[in-house]
């Protein structure tokens, strides 16, 4: 076959981010529409922007232009991980994309934030995970949102588990079974001959370096890229100095390179890749050790612990240093791996709505504060001095609850501001 | 008040303190001077190392950095305070004000590799830098400016035939010593006999007799 016709990139074909910079109007779609509209360039940077405020200043602008002048800046506009963007942004692609608009988003990327019925209004869905396998999965899900637990942290509706990929089996006594199709990515791996996740085991550096050396006896031509080691915990001091001890007990026990990817940021081959959470978006590795201190009952956190524990398309293992609440999660674990199925108590109607409310606040909260306009609103409040603003805003960080659950941060202030002068 | 730390490094991260590809810029050295800073805090002095590939950080007068491997020994600047607190713990500061601690170290590494401090866009360079204290800054400037004193000793014999089949073979001495990395900047002072780990240390060391070179 010839190529007739090379594409023209950035004359009528872009690939690029919503935001870009100023110099270069091809470096992303915000920057584009600012110099093709005449609209003053707003800096990433800058304390405040998010994409509500400066698409919104775009449509604005395009609004105020009058019909006769109007021009549209492209014929289609193709969109991906719509769950990161405000309404505003697909009613200015709308108004500026001639033909059509495609959106695509990812119904498996969190299991707080976007799970209401609204996200289901789409054309077509896509409900098989080909990464991960269904038990890993049915796991995430199971770990991720409570179901394991007395008190789940979210439900979903019986829409929404179905348009994720689950079949529900009603029981007495509000039991629910939540049924996956197994799908087999490896024709040749038999993925009934061993655990999906495996659970518990200290966090101990001897420890991981146990599992890898278990895994490098099972598998004898693995290397290590093939292995991601994740820290969920919030970059605090400890963590790095855990990683750094780690990192030398994998250098002189294994013999195998480290890389912390989160001064890389990049993978690099035949190196074991370690990271925090924030630099693991997009990536899947064969293995996945998830490492945390304990499963916290935080939106933010179990959401972390859902995303890390599906980045493996073999097998994840999850070490906890704190054994507290893990029984019910390996009781669940069990049952999945035996039965493959979720086994579940449904809420009442009563907690449903308990868990909605709940969940509902803390998306408000969440949406369009930053978390220093949101503690010094509370600092104003309780009339905190200013200089003890500083040391209170690091304490509220290193604390197990929500950034921004606003009670619990007022309980937090008023106990223990006579300590922070 | 101790002078000397010695450490024996592990095969599988030779490959940080000796890069395969040559050292040539900055960047590079202050990466290695932060990795060498994490390997002092993990891992245990050695009082006699059979090793090949060793670390030796000399403080006193001189505070350098020195690395042995086999044909090479070079050396760089080391601007820090260091101090032994038992047999296990050392801790390192940058002027009492800054830890050179495990979190300090990735922060500084991740903002050396980043392609932002490259950007044309200065704003791009200093925004990752704002998410840090105060001391980040200051110290990452110091250490951007810092001389950093590379040394480099090279018993090598490839280089060397290499020079004397295209006959000039004191362009490139077999044992020599070169000093400064960058290619315009660079020179090399030949040795006539082989050099060990000791002699570029009393070499470098301001407490010893200075050498003299014959003016020829």
């Amino acid at each position: 076959m010839r190529v007739e016709k090379q594409i023209e990139w950035d004359k009528r074909l872009w690939v690029s981010h919503a935001w870009g910079s100023r110099n270069n109007p091809n470096s992303g779609l915000y920057s584009y529409l600012c110099n093709f509209y005449n609209v003053n360039f707003l800096r990433f940077s800058y304390q405040g922007t998010g994409y509500k405020q400066i698409f919104t200043q775009i449509l604005e602008a395009v609004n105020a232009i009058e019909e006769k002048d109007f021009r549209f800046a492209f014929d289609y506009i193709l969109i991906d991980e719509r769950q990161d963007f405000p309404n505003v942004f697909f009613e200015l692609c709308e108004k500026i994309a001639k033909n059509k608009v495609y959106i695509a988003g990812d119904i498996f990327q969190d299991i707080y934030e976007n799970t209401n019925n609204t996200v289901l209004e789409v054309d077509i869905v896509l409900n098989k995970c080909y990464r991960t396998d269904p038990r890993t999965l049915m796991f995430a899900h199971g770990v991720g949102i409570g179901l394991f637990e007395k008190k789940k942290l979210n439900w979903f509706s019986d829409p929404y588990w179905s348009v994720i990929g689950y079949n529900i089996e009603r029981l007495e006594n509000r039991t629910i079974r939540l049924y996956r199709e197994p799908i087999r990515r490896f024709d040749d791996l038999n993925i009934g001959d061993f655990e999906s996740v495996i659970m518990g085991g200290s966090t101990h550096p001897s420890n991981v370096i146990k599992i890898v050396k278990g895994l490098q006896d099972m598998h004898k031509e693995i290397k290590p890229d093939d292995i991601a080691i994740i820290l969920l915990e919030e970059n605090q001091k400890n963590l790095f100095s855990y990683i750094d001890g780690l990192s030398y007990a994998i250098n002189s026990k294994l013999e195998w390179e480290v890389n912390r990817a989160y001064e890389n940021q990049t993978k690099i081959p035949n190196t074991i890749y370690i990271s925090n959470i924030n630099n693991i978006k997009g990536l899947e590795f064969p293995f996945v050790i998830c490492i945390t201190g304990a499963i916290k009952n935080t939106y933010k956190y179990r959401n972390v612990l859902y995303t890390m524990l599906t980045r493996s398309f073999i097998q994840s293992y999850l070490l906890v240093t704190d054994e507290k609440g893990l029984e019910a999660n390996k009781e669940g674990l069990k049952i999945i791996n035996e039965y493959n199925y979720i086994e579940t108590i449904e809420p009442t109607d009563r907690e449903k709505k308990e868990i909605e409310n709940k969940l509902k606040k803390f998306i408000q909260s969440n949406a369009n504060v930053s978390f220093e306009d949101f503690i010094k609103e509370i600092f104003n409040e309780l009339k905190i001095p200013i200089k003890s603003r500083k040391k209170l805003t690091e304490a509220i960080l290193n604390t197990d609850f929500d950034k921004f659950d606003k009670q619990k941060t007022i309980k937090f202030i008023k106990t223990n501001s006579e300590f922070y002068n | 008040m101790k002078t000397s730390y010695q450490f024996e490094i592990n095969p599988s991260v030779i490959k940080i303190f000796f890069p395969e590809e040559r050292i040539k810029d900055k960047y590079k050295i202050l990466e290695i001077l932060l990795e060498s800073c994490r390997y002092i805090l993990y891992n245990k002095e050695v009082a006699i190392s059979r090793s090949q590939y060793k670390m030796i950080l000399h403080k006193d007068k001189m505070s350098r950095l020195v690395f042995v491997g086999e044909n090479k020994i070079y050396s760089i600047a080391f601007p820090f305070n260091i101090s032994q607190i038992t047999s296990d713990v050392i801790l390192i500061n940058y002027k009492n004000r800054f830890d050179i601690d495990s979190q300090n170290i990735s922060i500084l590494l991740s903002l050396l590799k980043s392609p932002t401090i490259n950007s044309e866009d200065c704003l791009e360079f200093i925004d990752p830098i704002t998410n840090y204290s105060q001391n980040i800054w200051s110290t990452l400037r110091d250490l951007l400016l810092l001389e950093d004193g590379y040394v480099r000793y090279d018993n090598d014999e490839v280089g060397f035939e290499k020079a004397k089949t295209d006959g000039h073979e004191h362009r490139h001495p077999l044992n020599h010593i070169d000093i400064f990395y960058t290619n315009q900047i660079t020179f090399k002072l030949g040795l006539k006999k082989e050099y060990t780990k000791n002699d570029l240390i009393d070499l470098m060391d301001r407490n010893t007799d200075s050498k003299y070179l014959n003016s020829h």
